[in-house]
This record gives structure tokens, C-alpha cells and sequence, in this order.
């Protein structure tokens, strides 16, 4: 996931930040590969066919207050 | 997954904890004592909304009995800085602000400074003798108005950021996100029906009956004992450590029972003030806050203002939907509206979506988690919408959310798809169920359904298993028990290693004696730390092969356990023979679990409700009332039961009775159970419950979560049953009579 999320800064500069806070995901967010939520964030493996979202971050209950989303 | 293959799990044990609580031997939080324990009393805030000017504490230190005093200003002096707390980052001021109040106050009762004395009633008298010099501000209690241009502003340092940019302009919207997918002009244009309506729901409170209490002492040696109320202990500890700017080490938190809490009893308010006042005493201090103090000091469930737009086709698919979801955060940022966004159109297979949420901050109590989150305020407007569109189109309304159900593949509109769910298992058993078709035998009544959706969460557990010598096991785990967790997570370690669920001691233990284990909350308990027990299991069944082995010199392989027993070629040993062979075979087994699970299964629930409204005063009677829910794999069927029973429970008082009922100067008026009218057993009839079981591939015996969805639907469910009694669509929550009222004599006029 990191990878991708390099891949993506390239093609949209910026993206990371919104992202990543000082290297790290963002607490606030959550990402979901092939429709499942992973707990291992920055160090999911994906393949060239997985799908992946960006989605707010739900923890026992509660959300993130400033999730960042569908990006 | 069937059933009979298991001899522990989907059976109905009595629970481990049972005799302590029915016989008052369980210990809670308020009965905690200690040598030398002093009494704190929270001095709370009576304006909505003013600068605190100054507040003079020299009159209550003279107060005899009065041991200390503190105010934010106690709290260490560090930088703000953005933290994690759990729940995503959050500006520490913000975080410490809610806790005590510095520089202003932004909700009546918030916290402003804290007593510790020797009794209660000195600590309350010097709470009274506190002088604090206000400068009253104007207050803004709800979303739309505090939208509005000229607001009045709760936060200067508050700059809304839209679509996940700081837009750098100052106002109470904290967030504007958005969720597309398709094209919905294109799918209203294909519709043959179109329905758009606007809803609001009021502010509700969890309504738990033990309300928030801790006792801390900040030991002579650096370290803060806590003693708590929680949904998290490890919660607690972290963020406890994080306001007084200690580390987690230094701080041990131990829960008490906990009297309910869904999700209310995540927030952190009394610890670190007990801490700070314990600090200054060098005693422990204990805090046990009233009704009204929960009422108006912790965080209910925010109210809402809902704007939903759906078309259909004749042919009764739904071709694009459209939702403007703005909710009130309460006095810091942090509403539910992201799950609520994420679970307004989830029962349904539609293309064509936008969804618009704002997060607001408001002059009430900061919000919290309430079961669900966000999903209940949403699905009510949702299922009326549906039900609206059913009607117009001459279709079952059962049958149009059939034909339009999500399924496995489903993409929702916040992106992901949808892997195994039971959506359509649970339309389809509603339809099944006698109580559809049964006659209603009366003038004034109706029929409603509705379903909802919530996600479940998986997180961090840890679990440990020592085996003793009499083929018992005891069961170590950081899950503070709410709903009888204790047994369904001890079932799956049965389970595993083929003994009686009363074969397992579960104890739940302090934040320094089992691994990071994360809040009973998220539907995620029987999930996860059922998992990590499973997984402790398996580790003890592993160790316990070995000695078998070293008994039988064989090799460990080639023993099996099967239902309790260990076998290899024809020796056998049942698993309590084995145990009490331990010593001699390399001593103790202990077996260890600990867990993030994937494999999340979220959790569909569906409900029918029959109501007889009164024409002449608009009160509205349930007569009877089905719940249908997929558990996934039921672990303990009476608890799953249990919870679609209480989640529908609340879901009736959310739809009919409860409200925040505020004045003009944001004070709540009800802010005792009294008046703030929850439902008893004498308001309702027998919640009837239908488990269905779609087996989640995602863990190890199905399990899905099941606390929380089963409140989404009963709002939804209630208004189209008033409609189809008295003939309005009520668009606001609570449907009191007053409102049901206004609402037939507006269709009159």
C-alpha cells in the first residue's frame, strides 16, 4: 500500500499528505482492499488486480471526526 | 456452517457473571472503596455558551473538609498538538477542553473545575461557593442554524475543511465531505418516481442506568491507579496519559462492571480530573456522577437534519438516490455523520449516489458513539423515503426493498463492495414471518417496516488460557463485559478445546495484566476477542498434543482432540485426565491469543412494527413488534436475542419519546429519567426475534457482530406503520404525541 500510495502522488501530487502524516496513515482513515477493511494499513500487500478505498476510519463505535473519504 | 456441528457454540449456557448480578455481589465502580478514598464533585457550567472570565476558588478551599481544587488550569501547560485518541486525530486542547473548560464554556454543564473532599455533600457545598464570572455569549443548538451565515461561532480556531481541504474560513461546519458515485442526474432522470423529503431527529442519550464514575490515585511512586465505568480500559489509560502528559506505563487502569453503555461509555470525562485531584491530595479520589451530570456533561447521540432524495423506476428498481446529511457534533468536532453517510443507502443496490455530510459543531454536550452510530438518524430517513416510493409505485414495500436488496458485489457509494452479507436473507425471513400477514384487528392501526446496516469492526484483542489441574481453564481478557461477552467469548476457547462452557473461568483483568485489547464497542467483542480466545485455544490444545505425545512417546502429530478427548492410534486421555498430568509432563500451559482480525462481517437487521395511533391525542401504542437480524453464527443464541431485544427497546424510544427538550438558552429541560421518557416493560409488548444466520467466511464459527444494528430500523419501521394508522408521514423525531398531532391537524388544514 505504501507503493500505491507513492504511485498515486505521482500521478496526483498532494494525494499523500492527505493520506500519510509524517510517513504514517492518517488515524482517521481507514483502507479497504477487495472490499475488506485491512488492520495492517501502509503494510497490506496488494496485487496489480486489487481494489482499494480510501474510508473513514470506524473504531468500536465511533468514527474519526475529520475522515477523509472516497478520494 | 450447521449448528450440530458444535457442541458448545449456539448453545445456551448461563452466564459466568450471573449469580454476582442478580444477587448485588458484582462490584461496579460507585462501590468502590479504599482507605483514605475522598469524594469529588464536578462544578458544571450553567450557560451555553459564555467566556469564562475568571473563576475564583478561594472561597470553597476555606470550607472545612475541602482537600483540593482543580481547574483546567492544572492540567500540564503543554503545547496543543493534534493526538490520537482512538478515534482519529483531535486537537489535544479540544480533548483536555471537553474535559474542563478553558477560556470558554460551550454547552450547559460543561465541566468547569473540581471539589475533593471528604464527603460528597462538603465537595457539592464547595462546588456552590466556586465564583465564576462569566460573559454570556449566544448559543446555537441545531446543525441548520449553526450553518447559517451570522452563526453565532463556537471555535475562532474552527476552519471548515471541505472535501479533505483546509478552506481557511472560520464557521461551525468542521466538514463537508462527499461520496459519488455514477451519474445521479442521469438516475433521477430515469426515474418514473421521484420522492424528496427533509427530516430532523432530536438529540438522544444512550439512557444507560449506571452513570460515569472513577476513582484514581496517583500513587506516591508516579504510577495513576484507575478504577472505572468503561467500554475501554485501555481507552482510559491512553487517553488519560495522553491529557496529564504521562506515559501509558505509568498508568494501570482496572474496569469495574459496567451498568451498560453503548458506546456512551467510550469518552473519557472523570478520569484525569480524579487523577489531578488525587495528585494534589496524595488520596485516591472518587467521582460518581448524577443523572443530570450524564444528561448534560457526556455525550449523547447527535441530532440530525436529513435531506433525502430517491427515484425508481416503474419497474419497481431504484435508479439514483440523494442525501444532504448534516449532523451536530455537539461542542467539538466529531459527529457520526461519516457512518452515518456510509450507511444511508447500504440496504440497497443502487448506481446513481451522492452523498453530502457535514459535521457541525453545536452548543450541546460533545456527541458520542450510540449504537450504530449516525445509522439510526439516517435509516429513518432512508426507509421512509423507500416506503414513500413503494407506495406510489402500488409495490409490497417488503418486495421493492427485496428487488432492490444489496448483495454480495454490491458496491456501496462510499467505495467498497460488499463481500458475503445477509441483506436479502433477512428481507426475505421478515416476509416469511407470520406476523407480515397477520391480520391487525383494529381501527387506527398500521403496519411499518424498515432495515439497516452497520458495519462491525474488528481491532485488537489479546486473550490468555492457563489450563488447571482439574481439566478447568481460566480465561484472561481485556473485554469489559456488557452483554454477556464473558460467555460468548469463553464458549468459542470451549469450543476449541471440547470442554463445557462452565469449564471456562473468564476474568476480565486490568490494563497491566492481559494484552492490548480494544473497546467492547463496534459490535466487535464476540468477534474479535472471541477470535483471540480461539486462538488461545488452539494454543493450549497445541501444547496440551505435546504432553500427550511425551507421554505416549509418540509424535505430537499424530495426536488429535476430538470433542474433549485426545487420541493417538488406541490410547486415549479425556482433556481433564491430561490436565492433571501437566506438572509432570514440563509443568503449566498457558495458552495466548492475541488478534486484529480481517474478515469483518457486517450485520443486517430488519424489523416489523404493528402501532395503534390515538386520533383524539396522537399517542402512539406498539402492539407488536418483530425483530429479524443475521448474527452470522449465533455463539450464544439468547444473546444475540438480548441485543436485537434492547437495541429495538431503544429504538422505540428514539422513535416515539426521547429527546434533548431544550430551551431558547440551550438549557435541557428533562434532564432526569423522569422526564426524560425512556420505554419500560409496561410500554411494550413482547420484542419477538428472528436470527438469521449467514455464516460470516471471515471468522473462524461465522460470527458477525449483532449490538448495533438491530436499532436502525425501528424508527423507520414505526413512522411508516403511523403513516398507514393515521395516514401522516411524520418526518421528525420524536414521533410524541404533540408531534404526531400537529402533524394529522396539518393534513386536516
Amino acid at each position: 500500500m505504501r507503493q500505491v500510495i507513492d504511485n498515486l502522488e505521482q500521478a496526483w501530487p498532494g494525494i499523500r499528505e492527505r493520506l500519510l502524516d509524517q510517513g504514517k496513515l492518517r488515524p482517521n482513515i481507514s483502507i479497504a482492499v477487495d472490499g475488506e477493511v485491512t488492520p495492517m494499513g501502509l503494510l497490506e500487500p496488494v496485487t496489480p488486480s486489487s481494489e482499494v478505498h480510501f474510508i473513514a476510519a470506524i473504531k468500536g463505535g465511533a468514527p474519526a471526526p475529520d475522515a477523509q473519504r472516497h478520494l | 456452517m450447521k449448528t450440530q456441528e458444535y457442541t458448545v457454540v449456539g448453545t445456551r449456557p448461563v452466564r459466568h457473571d450471573g449469580a454476582d448480578k442478580v444477587t448485588g455481589r458484582a462490584l461496579y465502580g460507585a462501590d468502590f472503596q479504599m482507605a483514605g478514598l475522598l469524594y469529588g464533585h464536578i462544578l458544571r457550567s450553567q450557560h451555553a455558551h459564555a467566556r469564562i472570565r475568571r473563576i475564583d476558588t478561594s472561597k470553597a478551599e476555606q470550607l472545612p473538609g475541602v482537600k483540593a481544587i482543580v481547574t483546567a488550569g492544572d492540567f500540564p501547560q503543554t503545547p496543543d498538538r493534534l493526538v490520537d485518541l482512538g478515534e482519529g486525530d483531535t486537537p489535544l486542547s479540544y480533548a483536555r477542553g471537553n474535559v474542563l473548560a478553558k477560556g470558554k464554556v460551550l454547552y450547559k454543564g460543561h465541566a468547569l473545575a473540581a471539589v475533593a473532599a471528604t464527603n460528597v455533600h462538603i465537595a457539592e457545598e464547595a462546588a456552590g461557593l466556586i465564583e465564576v464570572e462569566y460573559e454570556a455569549l449566544p448559543c446555537v443548538l441545531t446543525a441548520p442554524e449553526a450553518m447559517q451565515d451570522g452563526a453565532p461561532i463556537l471555535h475562532d480556531d474552527l476552519k471548515t475543511k471541505e472535501f479533505g481541504e483546509q478552506t481557511g474560513r472560520v464557521s461551525n461546519v468542521a466538514e463537508h465531505f462527499r461520496h459519488v458515485m455514477g451519474d445521479v442526474n442521469a438516475g433521477f432522470a430515469e426515474a418514473d418516481v421521484i420522492v424528496e423529503r427533509e427530516f430532523h431527529t432530536a438529540t438522544v442519550h444512550q439512557g444507560y442506568i449506571e452513570p460515569h464514575n472513577a476513582t484514581a490515585l496517583w500513587n506516591n511512586d508516579g504510577r495513576i491507579l484507575v478504577w472505572c465505568s468503561t467500554q475501554g480500559s485501555f481507552v482510559v489509560r491512553d487517553v488519560t496519559a495522553c491529557l496529564l502528559d504521562v506515559p501509558v506505563s505509568r498508568i494501570k487502569v482496572t474496569p469495574m462492571e459496567i451498568g451498560g453503555g453503548f458506546g456512551g461509555k467510550i469518552n473519557v470525562y472523570l478520569e484525569p480530573v480524579a487523577a489531578l485531584l488525587s495528585k494534589k491530595t496524595g488520596k485516591p479520589v472518587k467521582i460518581v456522577m448524577s443523572r443530570k451530570d450524564v444528561f448534560e456533561g457526556t455525550g449523547p447521540t447527535p441530532g440530525s437534519y436529513i435531506k433525502v432524495k430517491m427515484g425508481a423506476r416503474k419497474d419497481g428498481r431504484i435508479t439514483a438516490a440523494q442525501a444532504y446529511m448534516a449532523y451536530e457534533a455537539g461542542a467539538y468536532p466529531g459527529s457520526m455523520v461519516a457512518p452515518g453517510a456510509m450507511c444511508v443507502f447500504a440496504a440497497y443496490d443502487i448506481s446513481n449516489v451522492v452523498i453530502d455530510g457535514f459535521d457541525v459543531v453545536v452548543n450541546k454536550p460533545s456527541t458520542a458513539a450510540y449504537r450504530a452510530p449516525g445509522a439510526t438518524n439516517a435509516a429513518f430517513a432512508a426507509e421512509s423515503v423507500v416506503d414513500e416510493i413503494a407506495e406510489k409505485l402500488g409495490a409490497d414495500p417488503l418486495d421493492f426493498r427485496l428487488k432492490n436488496a444489496a448483495k454480495e458485489g454490491t458496491r456501496r457509494a462510499d467505495g467498497p463492495k460488499y463481500r458475503r452479507i445477509g441483506c436479502v436473507e433477512v428481507i426475505q425471513a421478515m416476509k416469511n414471518h407470520p406476523h407480515y400477514s397477520a391480520p391487525l384487528g383494529g381501527p387506527n392501526r398500521g403496519r411499518g417496516v424498515a432495515v439497516g446496516f452497520w458495519f462491525n469492526v474488528g481491532l485488537p484483542s489479546s486473550c490468555t488460557i492457563s489450563v488447571s489441574a482439574d481439566g478447568t481453564v481460566n480465561l484472561v481478557e481485556g473485554s469489559t463485559d456488557i452483554g454477556g461477552t464473558r460467555t460468548s467469548i469463553a464458549m468459542q476457547a470451549a469450543e476449541v478445546l471440547g470442554i463445557p462452557a462452565e469449564d471456562v473461568r473468564p476474568t476480565v483483568v486490568d490494563t497491566d495484566s492481559v494484552g492490548f485489547t480494544a473497546v467492547t464497542g463496534g459490535s466487535r467483542t464476540t468477534f474479535a476477542t472471541g477470535w483471540a480466545a480461539y486462538e488461545a485455544a488452539q494454543d493450549v490444545v497445541r501444547q496440551m498434543k505435546e504432553r500427550a505425545a511425551k507421554i505416549w512417546e509418540t509424535e505430537a502429530a499424530s495426536v488429535t482432540l476430538e470433542r474433549g478427548v485426545f487420541h493417538s492410534a488406541d490410547k486415549r486421555l479425556t482433556f481433564p485426565e491430561l490436565a492433571a498430568k501437566l506438572d509432570q509432563t514440563g509443568g503449566p500451559v498457558v495458552g495466548r491469543g492475541a488478534v486484529n482480525p480481517r474478515g469483518v462481517g457486517g450485520s443486517f437487521s430488519g424489523c416489523i412494527a404493528d402501532v395503534e395511533v390515538d386520533p383524539e391525542t396522537g399517542k402512539v401504542t406498539i402492539l407488536r413488534f418483530t425483530s429479524v437480524q443475521d448474527a452470522g453464527k449465533a455463539i450464544h443464541p439468547s444473546y444475540v436475542e438480548g441485543q436485537m431485544q434492547g437495541g429495538s427497546v431503544q429504538g422505540i424510544g428514539w422513535a416515539l419519546n426521547e429527546e434533548y427538550y431544550m430551551n431558547e438558552a440551550g438549557s435541557m429541560m428533562n434532564s432526569s429519567l423522569l422526564d426524560y421518557r425512556m420505554p419500560t416493560a409496561l410500554d411494550l409488548p413482547m420484542i419477538d426475534t428472528v436470527i438469521v444466520e449467514v455464516p460470516n467466511p471471515g471468522h473462524p464459527f461465522g460470527a458477525r457482530g449483532v449490538g448495533e444494528a438491530n436499532i436502525v430500523p425501528p424508527p423507520g419501521a414505526i413512522a411508516n406503520a403511523i403513516y398507514r394508522a393515521a395516514g401522516v408521514r411524520m418526518n421528525r423525531l420524536p414521533m410524541n404525541p404533540p408531534a404526531i398531532m400537529q402533524a394529522i391537524w396539518s393534513q386536516r388544514d
